[in-house]
């Protein structure tokens, strides 16, 4: 099998998760503050959140809080910031669901008005028009990091410039770029920062976390039992605690610190060079075929962890069928949770095949999958419909 | 044609359904033959696993690979009653 969709989950995970999950799961669970035991459970928690700090430019790991992954840190924030009375909400037409679904329910409730600005045919999204849209009554700006359809990247930083001049929330969904392209909040001026952990953070599904800048105040989704401080009846107000009511993820916290620190120890733009170089081999390739339509933005600096694409006439759910059943290629069909953006591509309502590899994907598969697409180009050509008995 | 399985996949957005539907023999190109002669069928037979796709327009749409012995099938209209005809339909082979 080939594995080519780690925009959705990264696979395989790295043999130190893997490994640090097992040990986790193969010892007693210490629970925090209700044993004497827990010095170790908790090493691990506040080792997470230094090396997530250390990843995205963080000065307090504090106020880094742990979510089940990007839609819940992306709840926490949405509804956490308690818009109301049509409060002015900018995003982008790239977003995911996670982003669209809480916006728009928010919108349909009458608490804000929305302003979604376009992209172009490559699915990028100029920081220009995002900032022309910022006015007097702008509460919050909410911007995809990267494009999960196409790779294009926004550029953060002249936005989060704009903002924090305007004292304007800027919201960034980093679902698909934390660990795959740099991140810095106080260089790109970031007050909140929703990431997950099991894609190129290589930790397992359940895990993610929502940077919290100190100025912004957010209410917690969830309150409840902490492990400390039981005497006191309403939810403990100091960070992390504030957020992170009931049982923490420990095999996710524990995978995730090792992801991290992979991806640390290897370095992210050395991570992000191998990602960009396969891609666009894959990218070279494909663009030699006249039936193939390719989305991703050309010329990007530091280039693209994936792109997406389509072939003439062929719906993309029978192409990924195809790829999975005939050529055992795992790649992702479909809308990909972000409806919007296929509208500027021209690839809705079908979609697009996404392809994203990672850097454990070898020379080797890459050429199988392009040999693969090769000889599906030639079916699509040579293979008509054999029976028409439609009346 | 037998039926061993029939599994649900997802309800679709515009009210059809998705279900896999495996069978107790494999699919060989006869009983993709037979499917095309109840609509139109689509027949990649230079692949190294035959992929074809076969559409019985209003009524059901179904893809699988020469080999195996399951295929995906989407449901349009009055799912219910497409499966049934499916059903019967494929029986008959």
């Amino acid at each position: 099998m080939i594995y080519l969709n780690n925009a959705a989950t990264s696979f395989p995970k790295p043999k130190r998760v893997k490994n640090a999950v097992a040990q986790h799961l193969n010892s007693p669970p210490f629970h925090a503050g209700r044993t004497g035991y827990d010095l170790q459970q908790k090493d691990i928690i506040l080792s997470c959140r230094k090396v997530l700090a250390s990843l995205l430019h963080i000065k307090n790991p504090e106020r880094i809080v742990f979510t089940s992954g990007a839609t819940e840190s992306l709840c926490l924030a949405i509804f956490g910031l308690e818009l109301r009375d049509k409060a002015h909400v900018i995003t982008t037409a790239i977003e995911h669901n996670s982003v669209l679904r809480p916006l728009k329910t928010l919108e349909k409730e009458g608490a804000i008005t929305l302003t979604v600005i376009p992209c172009n045919s490559a699915g990028k999204v100029e920081a220009s028009s995002v900032i022309k849209q910022i006015g007097d009554e702008t509460r919050v700006v909410v911007v995809n990091h990267c494009s999960n359809v196409s790779g294009a990247v926004t550029d953060l930083a002249e936005i989060g410039k704009v903002t924090s001049a305007k004292d304007v929330v800027f919201l960034v969904d980093a679902a698909q770029s934390a660990g795959n392209i740099p991140l810095n909040v106080e260089e790109m001026h970031i007050d909140l920062l929703a990431f997950t952990g099991h894609k190129a953070l290589h930790g397992i599904q359940g895990i993610g976390g929502l940077f919290i800048r100190e100025s912004v105040n957010i209410k917690p989704l969830k309150v409840g039992g902490t492990g400390v401080k039981s005497d006191y009846l309403l939810q403990p107000e100091a960070m992390p605690l504030y957020y992170e009511a009931g049982t923490q993820n420990m095999p996710g916290i524990v995978s995730l610190y090792e992801g991290v620190s992979l991806v640390l120890e290897k370095g992210i733009k050395v991570l992000q060079e191998v990602k960009a170089e396969r891609v666009q081999r894959m990218i070279d390739h494909l663009s030699k075929h006249d039936d193939i339509i390719l989305y991703y933005p050309e010329d990007q600096d530091g280039g693209t962890c994936l792109f997406s694409f389509n072939i003439k006439n062929m719906d993309p759910a029978d192409l990924g069928y195809i790829l999975e059943n005939v050529f055992d290629i795992i790649i992702r069909s479909g809308l990909h949770c972000a409806p919007l953006v296929h509208q500027a591509l021209n690839s809705y309502p079908l979609g697009s095949i996404r392809v994203s590899p990672s850097h454990f994907t070898t020379d080797e598969e890459i050429t199988f999958f392009l040999n693969a697409i090769d000889k599906i180009c030639e079916g699509t050509s040579t293979t008509d419909f054999i029976t028409d008995n439609m009346e | 044609m037998k039926i061993a399985k029939i599994k649900h996949v997802e309800d679709c957005f515009d009210g059809s359904f998705i279900k896999e539907i495996a069978f107790e023999q494999v699919i060989t190109k006869e009983l993709i033959l037979y499917l095309g002669s109840d609509g139109k069928l689509q027949y990649f037979e230079t692949f190294a696993r035959p992929f074809f796709k076969f559409v019985k327009q209003g009524k059901y749409e179904c893809k699988g690979v020469e080999g195996n012995q399951a295929i995906r099938i989407i449901l349009k209209n009055n799912p219910e009653q497409s499966l049934a005809e499916f059903i019967e339909f494929i029986d008959k082979f």
